[in-house]
């Protein structure tokens, strides 16, 4: 028997759930937890909130599996899903501020060549992502962290890929200022104690 | 001295993100949820054809309406009442006419939806 792609089995089990058979939306469960969930923190770096959120988009991934027409990649569909869940969500609730300490303790697992001094650039960068404006931060997410090409991240936004260019350059621009000003800020308390 | 970081040094900063593992009963806490959504019931669809039927009744009745009263000459003072009669005739059975119209494809509409 051929092994089957991980799309093939989306596809799969995006029928036998349209048929009726609930259980075999466990399939794609298993398969995407994990981004969904990744994707969730990276907007708001709780777990809590992330697992709420993810649950949240694969419920309404469900309920809405009838639109899936299977004319762009089942990932592309979900994301985009996610994406819409994540973004009401987050209007919602308040903003949970992501301290150095809690990014530091999710980078642990991080490259150990990277230096203890890089991680905490990295942290700084992290929470400079999560003060962008809306409309820079997205496009930012979905390429760099969740590591999409230009067109599925113009296609999970609903934009044309110009617009995904401009606000990612834009964002690149934002953020160096701002976290440049951030790590200015930290290293002066450092040098403090 | 901190510097402003580069293109390249902000790339990998945020190339370097890790991802988040969930936790484990997370997958069965979805399918509980994913259940209880297929379990409700449909949601009730908007009443598009009562609405549309209801629109295009009020529509009538209004345009009906209007013809009648835009043909009624003013009666004098003496004979209102028959002036009023005499004057709404000459439209009322095409107010009637096209009320019984409009009510007769809105009851097909309600059959074939039922």
């Amino acid at each position: 028997m051929a092994p089957t792609s991980p799309a093939d089995d989306d596809h799969a089990a995006v029928q036998r759930v349209l048929a009726g058979d609930v259980a075999a939306f466990n399939g794609i469960v298993h398969r995407w937890q994990g981004r969904l969930v990744t994707l969730a923190w990276r907007f708001c770096r709780d777990r809590t909130m992330a697992e709420d959120m993810a649950q949240e988009a694969f419920v309404k991934a469900f309920r809405a599996l009838r639109t899936f027409r299977g004319d762009s990649a089942f990932s592309t569909w979900l994301t985009a899903i996610a994406m819409n869940t994540y973004r009401s969500c987050l209007r919602d609730r308040p903003p949970v501020a992501a301290t150095l300490d809690a990014a530091r303790a999710v980078g642990q697992g991080a490259d150990p060549f990277i230096g203890l001094q890089d991680q905490e650039r990295a942290a700084v960068v992290r929470r400079a992502v999560l003060a962008l404006p809306e409309k820079y931060r997205e496009p930012l997410v979905l390429y760099y962290f969740q590591e999409m090409d230009l067109v599925a991240t113009a296609r999970v936004l609903g934009i044309p890929e110009g617009t995904v260019k401009a606000r990612l350059s834009r964002a690149r621009d934002l953020l160096r200022q701002r976290a440049a000003a951030r790590l200015a800020g930290w290293s002066a308390r450092s040098n403090e104690t | 001295m901190t510097r402003e970081p580069d293109m390249d040094d902000l790339e990998r900063l945020l190339s370097s993100d890790d991802a988040l593992v969930p936790s484990s009963g997370f997958a069965s806490s979805v399918m509980e949820a994913v259940q209880r959504a297929a379990d409700e019931p449909p949601p009730l669809r908007f009443p598009w054809w009562r609405f549309i039927v209801g629109v295009a009744g009020c529509v009538v009745w209004a345009g009906a309406a209007i013809g009648v009263l835009g043909d009624l000459e003013l009666a004098p003072p003496t004979e209102p009442l028959l002036s009023l009669a005499v004057a709404g005739a000459s439209v009322a059975h095409w107010a009637l006419a096209i009320a019984l119209v409009s009510l007769a494809v809105g009851g097909v509409r309600l059959l074939r939806q039922d």
